[in-house]
């Protein structure tokens, strides 16, 4: 029994830090920006965290503003460079940002540990975790009530009529981006701490893979959907890898597979909900004409 | 005389990584789609190809033609169980593409795992053409010959067939815009399975390639999804031309970095140029004019 709740614990853990890194990809999405770049500012927050934690014996929290600091800094610059790629030549940048950063991990050693990896001081627990995923919610709940809440729902919609309606679209791209860096950054050292040891391939195509299945699957048009989707599919494959043994990933396959096909808009899916509930409700009267639907994810 | 033999060496690594990348880049250019399946089809190709050799005692020449054509059908299956769906549904596809391939990417790499019990594979000695040409003190596989004779010829034989023919007409319309092709008589379907079967019997061929010179395992297709993925951004994707020769220029960095700068920074170059080139000029290094709406 005492076993099975520290799995339960354990898998919780993954959950909530896959969960802070998938809202860092929600943060692109919601822009309209396809990107897998939030395992890059993973890497940069961990390994730059860590390398202080090592040095200069940072706690946890400073360590996470540090974390979140390099990610950002590193989202501005990249986005500066990157964000003017159209929709699929942005999203296999991001790829390419990927790769190259696992070469600058492997090639920094004295500051990262090379490709042998580095321990990390600072063990995260349950209620951190808790702790920070509620600020990241109450941040993005904020934004989604926010000018500019609106302004990159109609960005992702369509941006060239948002353009015309006076919206930044750049600014908020990038906007959204550097947010993105900061929780991918902060998500990152949340990751380290978890792990408690990290080396180049910690921070690679595989996680990259795990966070934006956690997305578009729990639900890419609302953040709520991002902790469902990390729930689901960081969490449950920790607690649920006890009862299988070989051939785990065809199963894991076929899910993602299914969920794609039968549910294209994720678990947590505010269209439907509200198509649903229109439908529920009797059909309206002929004179009188439908409200436009209210923006409001 | 070492720069010429490892020029040559990169140039037969090369065409490995070009095969890989012309069928990345045409499933790319015409379906719009990102498939991270891909390395599987190069797996399962020469998993099959290896099984030819080694249980069923076919030649090398037969065993690449398996390998070609099971690249093909994988490349079929997965269109048909993971893009097919989407597409018929309609609207905006990259998302929702790229978890499918993801799908199918873990899943028949597990397969290829579980069928190959994991342990590394390699094709039994004398199976593979062994000859070796010396030419001028320089030493040159038949294998290699072989790989870039037929990296340059799959190249062709597609770019002819994407550029001069009807069908790849058909498939370049659909990939521009379904609708308008289908006004204009062309099978949307037939023309995807088309572009998807080449795809697939590029990159099949380039599993066996890739894995004839080495012991490999189920993760083959991994490091050439990655080395491919490079190849074809660098070079361009719109043009199979342009792929390819992606794909040359990265084996030829690849092996001449390793050979004069340092081993370990082998990645450090090819990405590097990776990134260089999609921020200097996203469309690769041989751009091709692309219209569009607003």
């Amino acid at each position: 029994m005492g076993q099975q709740l520290t799995l339960l614990i354990s898998a919780a853990e993954f959950a909530l830090a896959g969960a802070v890194l998938a809202l860092s990809t929600y943060m692109t999405l919601w822009a309209g920006l396809l990107s897998f770049a939030t395992v890059s500012f993973a890497a940069v927050g961990a390994f730059f965290a860590t390398h202080l934690m090592n040095s200069a014996g940072l706690g946890l929290w400073p360590a996470l503003l540090v974390g979140g600091l390099g990610g950002g800094v590193v989202a501005a610059v990249t986005g500066l460079l990157l964000i003017r790629l159209a929709g699929h030549w942005l999203a296999l940048a991001t790829v390419a940002l990927i790769l190259v950063t696992r070469v600058v991990v492997v090639n920094l050693g004295g500051l990262t540990g090379g490709s042998q990896g580095e321990v990390v001081p600072v063990e995260v627990h349950l209620w951190q975790l808790i702790v920070v995923l509620g600020v990241a919610c109450l941040i993005l709940a904020r934004l989604a009530r926010s000018r500019f809440g609106t302004a990159a729902v109609a960005t992702r919609e369509d941006p060239t009529v948002a353009a015309t309606m006076g919206i930044p679209v750049r600014r908020v791209q990038a906007v959204a981006f550097v947010i993105s860096g900061v929780l991918g950054g902060v998500g990152g050292v949340l990751q380290a701490g978890l792990l408690r040891y990290i080396d180049p391939d910690s921070f690679y195509i595989d996680l990259a893979v795990t966070v934006i299945a956690c997305v578009v699957l729990g639900g890419a048009y609302h953040w709520f959907g991002s902790v469902i989707g990390a729930v689901v599919f960081t969490g449950l494959p920790v607690y649920v890898n006890q009862f299988i043994g070989q051939g785990q990933a065809i199963i894991d396959g076929a899910l993602l597979l299914i969920i794609m096909i039968w549910l294209p808009g994720g678990l947590v899916d505010p269209l439907r909900w509200r198509r649903l509930r229109d439908g529920r409700r009797p059909a309206p009267t002929p004179d009188k004409r439908r409200e436009p639907a209210e923006v409001n994810s | 005389m070492l720069f010429v033999q490892q020029l040559i060496n990169g140039l037969a690594l090369g065409a490995v990584y070009a095969l890989f990348a012309v069928g990345f880049g045409v499933v790319f250019s015409t379906m719009r789609i990102l498939n991270l399946a891909q390395g599987v089809y190069a797996t399962w190709g020469a998993i099959f190809a290896y099984w030819a050799v080694a249980h069923a005692g076919l030649p090398f020449a037969v065993a690449c033609l398996v390998g070609t054509a099971i690249g093909a059908v994988a490349a079929v299956a997965v269109d048909q169980v993971a893009f097919q769906p989407l597409r018929s549904r309609g609207g905006e596809q990259l998302l929702g593409t790229i978890i499918t391939s993801v799908a199918l990417w873990i899943s028949l790499r597990e397969a290829a795992s579980l069928a190959t019990g994991a342990a590394p594979l390699g094709f039994p000695p004398g199976t593979v053409p062994g000859g070796l040409i010396r030419f001028a003190g320089l030493r040159v596989l038949a294998t290699q010959v072989i790989a870039v004779v037929c990296a340059i010829a799959v190249t062709a034989v597609i770019h002819v067939i994407l550029r001069h023919t009807r069908l790849g007409a058909a498939i370049r319309a659909v990939g521009h815009d379904r609708g308008a092709a289908m006004l204009g008589g062309v099978n949307p379907r037939v023309a995807i399975l088309t572009a998807a079967a080449l795809a697939g019997a590029a990159t099949g061929l380039a599993g066996v390639f890739y894995a004839d010179g080495q012991t490999f395992t189920f993760g083959l297709g991994d490091g050439l999804l990655l080395q491919g993925f490079a190849a074809v951004v660098i070079g361009g994707m719109g043009d199979v031309r342009g792929a390819a020769f992606g794909g040359f220029a990265i084996g030829v960095v690849q092996v001449l970095s390793a050979q004069y700068i340092s081993n370990s920074f082998q990645d450090a170059i090819t990405f590097g140029l990776l990134l260089v080139v999609l921020v200097v000029r996203p469309r690769g290094l041989l751009k091709t004019v692309e219209l569009g709406r607003a």
